[in-house]
C-alpha cells in the first residue's frame, strides 16, 4: 500500500518535472535543433524556398568559386580580427583605469558603458553623420585638431572597414571593459595580500595573480567577439545597404546569406553559406575552449 | 592621470551624442548638408524631429516594439522560470540530461540557421505575426541556467512543507518560489529587453507589413529606402528616436543594468 502510493507520487513527480521543462524542450527542438539540422541538409540541396532536390556538393563548389562569397568571407574575417586587435586591449585599458580610479568610478563606468545599450541600427545612423566625409564633418574636425588630413571614412574604400571597426569600438568597448573590471574585482583580496606579504610589487602582483585569473574572461570575450563578427549584419545593412557598399567592402557573410535567401531565393546556396559560418564559429569556440583547458592544467 | 584618461574616454563616448543633439537641432542640417558642420548651430529648430516624426510613424513603431518586447519577455522568462525550477527542485529522472541538451544549444551560433527558421515560420503561417517572435523566444537557455542557479540557492524546505499541506507543484512554484525569485526575474527582464528591443535581423525577416515593423526594422527600412543621401539632421533624428526609449531606461536603471550585464556575462 505504502509502496504503491510512493510509486504513484514518484510517477507524478516525474511527469510534473517533464511538464515544467516541456516549453523549453519543445522550443529547443523546434527552433534550435530542427533549423540547424535542416540547414546542414539544405546545404546539399537546390532549394528555392518551396521545393528542393539533392545536388550533392554543388552549392559548396559554387561558393568556393564565387567572388562575392569569398569577398564576404574575407571582409568578415578582416573586420573580426580588427575588432579583436583593438577591442580587447582598449577594453582592458579602460577596465584598468576604472579599477584604479581614485573617485567617481561608478559614474565613469556608467558613461563608458552607455553606448552598448544603444542598438547597432541607431549607432550606424548616427555615425553616418559623425563620419561625414566632408572636410568639416564631426570626426574630420577631430582629425584637424591633431593636424591630420580629413578622411572619407565609410565612403573611402581603403578605410571603410576600419571605420566600421572604430564605430564598433565606440559601441562595444564599454562592455569589454565592464567584463574585465568585474573579473578584476572578483580577484580575491586574500590572494593579493598573500602575494604582497611574499614581497610582490604591483607589477608582479598583476603578472602572476591577476592576469592568469583574467584568462578565462579573455577567452569568453574572444568567443563573444568572434560570434559577433560572424553575425555582423545591422550596421553594414544600414551603412552599405544590401550590397555592402561602397565597393562591396561591407559585404559580410550574414549580408550575403540575407541577399541569397531573401533577394534571389537561392535558399540552398544560402544554407551552404550558413553551414560554413556555423563550422567556422564552432572551430573558433572549440579552439578557445581547448586553449582555456590547456591553461587550466598549467 | 587616471582621471584625466577616463575623462578623455568619456569625451570620446560623448562626442557623437553631442553631435547628435547639435545636428538634430541644426536647421541648416534638416534639408541639406551644412557647410561647414558646426557643433553650435547658427539656426536652431525642431524641423528634423517633426519631419522624421511625420515621415516615419514613430509612435506606431514604438507601440509595436513594446508589444514585441513585452511578449518576448513574458514567454522567455516564464519558460526559463518553469524549467529552472524543475531542474533545481523537482529533480526528475533525466533532469541532468535536459540541462546538458539545453546548454549545448548555447554553442550553436545564433543566425546560422535563419534560413530554415524563416521557412519554418512561413510554413506555420506565422509570417507577419508577432507569434513568430514570441514563440521563438521560448527556448531561453541562459535564462533557464540563471533561474536554476537562483532556485538552487533557495532551500527545499518550503516545497517540502507545502507538499505535506497538500499543495500542488504548480501552486508551490507560483505562490512560493516565483515571488522569491524576483531578483532573477528582474535580471532576465533587463537582458531580454535590451536584446529584443535592439534586434534587427529576425524581425526584419518575419515582418513584411510596414504596420507591424518594430522601431529597428522601421528605421533600417526607412534608411534603405531613402539611401544614405538623407540630410544629416534627418539621419540624426532617426538615430535619436531609435535610441531614446533605451537611453531613458538606462538613465533610470543604469546601476541595475550594468550589474546585470556584468554578472550574467561572467557566469554565462
Amino acid at each position: 500500500m505504502t509502496t504503491r502510493r510512493l510509486n504513484r507520487a514518484n510517477i507524478s513527480r516525474q511527469l510534473t518535472g517533464w511538464a515544467f521543462v516541456s516549453p523549453l524542450l519543445l522550443g529547443i527542438g523546434i527552433f534550435s535543433f530542427y533549423p540547424l539540422i535542416r540547414v546542414l541538409i539544405m546545404g546539399f540541396e537546390y532549394h528555392n524556398g518551396f521545393e528542393g532536390h539533392w545536388v550533392g556538393l554543388e552549392n559548396y563548389r559554387y561558393l568556393a568559386e564565387d567572388g562575392q562569397f569569398l569577398g564576404a568571407l574575407k571582409n568578415t574575417v578582416v573586420m573580426g580580427l580588427l575588432d579583436l586587435a583593438f577591442g580587447l586591449p582598449l577594453g582592458l585599458i579602460v577596465a584598468l583605469l576604472l579599477h584604479y580610479a581614485p573617485f567617481g568610478a561608478s559614474v565613469f563606468r556608467s558613461a563608458v558603458f552607455a553606448p552598448h545599450v544603444i542598438s547597432i541600427v541607431a549607432t550606424a545612423m548616427a555615425f553616418t553623420v559623425v563620419f561625414h566625409p566632408s572636410t568639416s564633418g564631426p570626426a574630420n574636425q577631430l582629425l584637424g585638431l591633431v593636424g591630420l588630413e580629413p578622411s572619407g571614412w565609410f565612403a573611402d574604400t581603403s578605410v571603410t572597414q576600419l571605420s566600421v571597426v572604430l564605430m564598433g569600438l565606440w559601441h562595444g568597448t564599454g562592455f569589454i571593459a565592464l567584463i574585465y573590471l568585474t573579473g578584476m574585482q572578483n580577484v580575491s583580496s586574500d590572494l593579493l595580500e598573500a602575494a604582497r606579504i611574499d614581497g610582490a610589487n604591483l607589477w608582479q602582483e598583476w603578472r602572476h595573480v591577476v592576469v592568469p585569473l583574467l584568462r578565462p574572461i579573455t577567452v569568453f570575450l574572444v568567443v563573444m567577439s568572434v560570434i559577433g563578427a560572424f553575425k555582423r549584419f545591422g550596421e553594414v545593412f544600414v551603412i552599405g545597404g544590401e550590397e555592402g557598399s561602397p565597393g562591396g567592402m561591407l559585404d559580410t557573410l550574414m549580408l550575403y546569406i540575407y541577399r541569397l535567401g531573401f533577394a534571389s531565393f537561392q535558399f540552398g546556396l544560402a544554407a551552404a553559406a550558413s553551414t560554413v559560418v556555423f563550422l567556422l564559429i564552432l572551430l573558433v569556440t572549440v579552439l578557445n575552449l581547448r586553449l582555456l583547458s590547456g591553461w587550466a592544467r598549467d | 592621470m587616471v582621471v584625466a584618461l577616463l575623462c578623455l574616454a568619456v569625451l570620446a563616448v560623448a562626442y557623437p551624442f553631442a553631435w547628435m543633439i547639435s545636428t538634430v537641432l541644426n536647421l541648416d542640417a534638416s534639408f541639406s548638408i551644412p557647410n561647414p558642420f558646426k557643433l553650435i548651430p547658427d539656426n536652431v529648430g525642431l524641423d528634423s524631429l517633426t519631419a522624421t516624426w511625420k515621415s516615419v510613424d514613430v509612435p506606431r513603431l514604438y507601440i509595436n516594439s513594446f508589444v514585441v518586447t513585452a511578449g518576448e519577455i513574458v514567454f522567455s522568462v516564464s519558460s526559463a522560470l518553469l524549467s529552472g525550477y524543475a531542474l533545481s527542485k523537482i529533480r526528475f529522472a533525466g533532469a541532468k540530461i535536459v540541462l546538458l541538451v539545453a546548454l549545448s544549444t548555447m554553442m550553436m551560433p545564433p543566425g546560422a540557421a535563419v534560413i530554415p527558421s524563416f521557412m519554418l515560420i512561413q510554413r506555420l503561417g506565422l509570417l507577419d505575426s508577432y507569434w513568430a517572435l514570441w514563440l521563438t523566444a521560448i527556448p531561453y537557455v541562459l535564462g533557464t541556467f540563471l533561474c536554476k542557479q537562483y532556485f538552487d540557492s533557495i532551500p527545499d524546505s518550503f516545497r517540502e512543507a507545502a507538499q505535506i499541506d497538500g499543495a500542488s507543484e504548480l501552486r508551490i512554484f507560483w505562490q512560493i518560489y516565483v515571488p522569491l525569485a524576483m531578483p532573477v526575474i528582474a535580471t532576465l527582464t533587463i537582458l531580454k529587453f535590451l536584446g529584443t528591443w535592439n534586434e534587427l535581423l529576425w524581425p526584419l525577416l518575419v515582418l513584411n507589413d510596414p504596420d507591424k515593423y518594430t522601431i529597428q526594422v522601421g528605421m533600417a527600412v526607412y534608411l534603405s529606402l531613402q539611401g544614405a543621401g538623407l540630410p544629416p539632421g534627418l539621419l540624426m533624428a532617426a538615430a535619436f528616436f531609435t535610441m531614446l526609449p533605451v537611453m531613458v531606461i538606462y538613465l533610470f536603471f543604469q546601476r541595475l543594468i550594468i550589474e546585470t550585464v556584468a554578472q550574467s556575462g561572467i557566469r554565462g
